[in-house]
């Protein structure tokens, strides 16, 4: 994971240029937008290995553990490398497989009920993900992205086999993504699953399995035909604020994250369902942002876990005297989630807003800045509940999470940081390129 | 034309029953006839290698797993657990019927095929412009296997970490 991110990092300066090789008989390609999905991927994996030398221990079998982590990073890798739909499948399998046994690592009844859960609806997602690839390949006689966006140029919108199939595509890939309605299997998933599992999960997966498979196939191949956009801006809007209320209600410190998580998503598919610049480079920034601090929430949450061995928010208080550095990290992760700045998720919130102004959205807009507002409610209260406040007294001999734990998330809560102090050269850098791709139709 | 629809009749209604039946060993044969029926389909198209894969892989060593580890673990007291009550059965395959048919009948109306692509030996394609997609397979197999190691592992004791 390193070594990939190192490679990422180098490529950095060359995120304009489209790089291709075949081997194995698949083109591969690296361009701007792979690489930013690449950056996220192998950040937060990075991040969740090393958390993982230390929280993984009591749980056993670390070899098989990691395996499992590499396997699910490979497919993650693999998906977004890939140029052909069938491959990007094929790939999402793998990471998938990998994610139904991590979620059940710990054995117990809630964790294995969840994986089954995400197991049976991922089937059904995968289901018709299928179909539409059947659809699209009976049609054009392809399936690779380059050579289907000729086929569909132009007729795509008026041909009701792609509309079709599209409907397929966005059902898949929004069960993936955990789009509300197709949520259904998150609320257990991530937080039955242990927190290295979680922040990959609620980090990478639902991205790269479902936001960058829409945004690949949606803007680079059917070149964002106006119906779909408008069923993302619907979709987006509806799992904005369900997410959002839900979380609201929770007890559970994963719990609320999963909820916030689904809420998340929907902002970034609100800025792809606008459509214009501002709102395409709100929801790539976005997707990077999340990525890092709802990564960091995660496996904050994990270290309470470890700790305290319950995720009711209601038997903790003032932990933050006892674990500064999950406290602090937390803070952090909270004013990024809710959009204040300086920090990232304040700059990707404010292009997704700018970007409903520009189109004239302004119940979208409005929307967008209530539910931010409504994020930083309920996180201001969970810090409250959990890290401030008078320390519960069964809680007065509680140590700092161990070492590698709390490395992992010093790092993320100070790329949450440098991200938002750095915007400009984070958006010139890696999101400008990835959002070209996507404008440019490259 | 006949035998295919047959055939296809079969899968579902084999697919459906597997699901119904209480005893897991049934479902295991259920399994093995569907995968029968969808063999025979294959070779209905022409995809042979396919079928012969699907017949001795799917209908053939899969099943013999599923009926040995059943078997093996069976529990002669063990009451099975209530699914979903057969008289659900003929509604569900109707309604099934229905849509596949209306779906099937959409999509020859609307599906131009696509040209014919030059053919290609099932060599050619597998080993040569797909195998990325072996590589896949061979990733999903290794995460079955560690799969199974994991969730088989004996886990060790201890809770949270004071």
């Amino acid at each position: 994971m390193l070594a990939t991110l190192v490679s990422c990092l180098a490529l950095l300066p060359a995120a304009r240029v489209t790089t291709v090789w075949q081997a194995m008989g698949t083109h591969f390609a690296v361009d701007g937008l792979s690489l930013l999905f690449l950056v996220v991927v192998n950040v937060v994996g990075l991040c969740c290995a090393v958390y993982s030398i230390d929280y993984i221990g009591h749980y056993g079998g670390r070899a098989k553990f990691y395996s499992l982590l590499l396997l699910l990073v490979m497919g993650l890798n693999g998906v977004v490398l890939v140029r052909d739909i069938f491959s990007l499948y094929l790939f999402l399998e793998v990471a998938s497989v990998a994610a139904y046994v991590l979620v059940a690592y710990n054995l117990e009844f809630d964790g294995i009920e969840a994986s089954l859960k995400y197991l049976l609806l991922s089937v059904v997602a995968t289901g018709m993900v299928l179909i539409g690839i059947a659809l699209i390949l009976m049609t054009t006689g392809t399936l690779d992205f380059a050579e289907l966006k000729v086929a569909l140029a132009g007729g795509a919108g008026a041909n009701p086999v792609f509309m079709l199939a599209a409907g397929l595509f966005v059902a898949g890939f929004g069960l993936k993504a955990a789009v509300v309605p197709f949520h259904a299997w998150l609320p257990d998933a991530h937080p039955s699953a242990p927190a290295p599992i979680s922040a990959m999960l609620s980090g990478v997966v639902i991205k790269v399995a479902g936001i960058y498979a829409i945004v690949r196939l949606f803007y680079g191949v059917y070149t964002a035909p106006a119906q779909v956009l408008r069923v993302l801006l619907l979709l987006g809007l509806i799992s904005m604020i369900v997410g959002a209320v839900i979380a609201y209600f929770q007890t559970d410190f994963k719990r609320l994250l999963a909820y916030s998580s689904i809420s998340q998503i929907g902002y970034i598919l609100i800025g792809l369902g606008i459509g214009n610049w501002f709102g395409v480079v709100g929801a790539l920034f976005h997707v990077l942002n999340h990525a890092i601090f709802k990564s960091l929430l995660f496996l904050n949450s994990g270290a309470v876990q470890y700790r305290t061995g319950t995720r009711d928010i209601r038997e903790m208080g003032g932990l933050e005297n006892r674990m500064r550095v999950t406290g602090v990290t937390s803070t952090f992760g909270t004013l990024s989630i809710a959009g204040v700045p300086p920090f990232g998720g304040f700059f990707s919130k404010l292009f997704i807003i700018l970007g409903a102004v520009v189109a004239k959205q302004w119940t979208v807009a409005f929307l967008a800045v209530f539910f931010s507002i409504f994020t930083l409610g309920y996180f201001l209260y969970l810090q409250r509940r959990v890290f401030f406040g008078k320390l519960n007294e069964k809680w007065s001999e509680l140590k700092e999470a161990p070492a590698a734990m709390s490395i992992a998330v010093v790092a993320l809560a100070a790329t949450t940081l440098l991200v938002g102090v750095f915007f400009d050269s984070v958006l010139r850098g890696l999101i400008e390129p990835a959002a070209r791709v996507l404008l440019g139709g490259n | 034309m006949t035998l295919l629809i047959g055939c296809l009749v079969l899968l579902v209604v084999a697919v459906v029953l597997l699901g119904l039946f209480q005893d897991l060993l049934y479902s295991a044969l259920g399994l093995a006839v569907a995968s029968i029926m969808l063999s025979i389909v294959l070779f209905q198209f022409g995809a042979n290698i396919a079928a012969v894969f699907e017949l001795s892989v799917c209908a053939g060593l899969i099943t013999v797993l599923f009926v040995s580890t059943v078997s093996l673990t069976k529990d002669s007291d063990q009451k099975g657990e209530s699914r979903l009550p057969a008289r659900f059965l003929l509604p569900m395959l109707v309604v099934f019927a229905g849509v596949a048919f209306g779906g099937v009948t959409w999509l020859a109306s609307h599906v131009a095929a696509a040209p014919a692509a030059a053919p290609h030996t099932f060599q050619d394609v597998f080993w040569g412009q797909r195998s990325s997609d072996v590589l896949g397979q061979i990733a999903i197999i290794l995460a079955g296997v560690l799969g199974m190691l994991a969730v088989l592992r004996v886990k060790l004791q201890g809770g949270h970490h004071d």
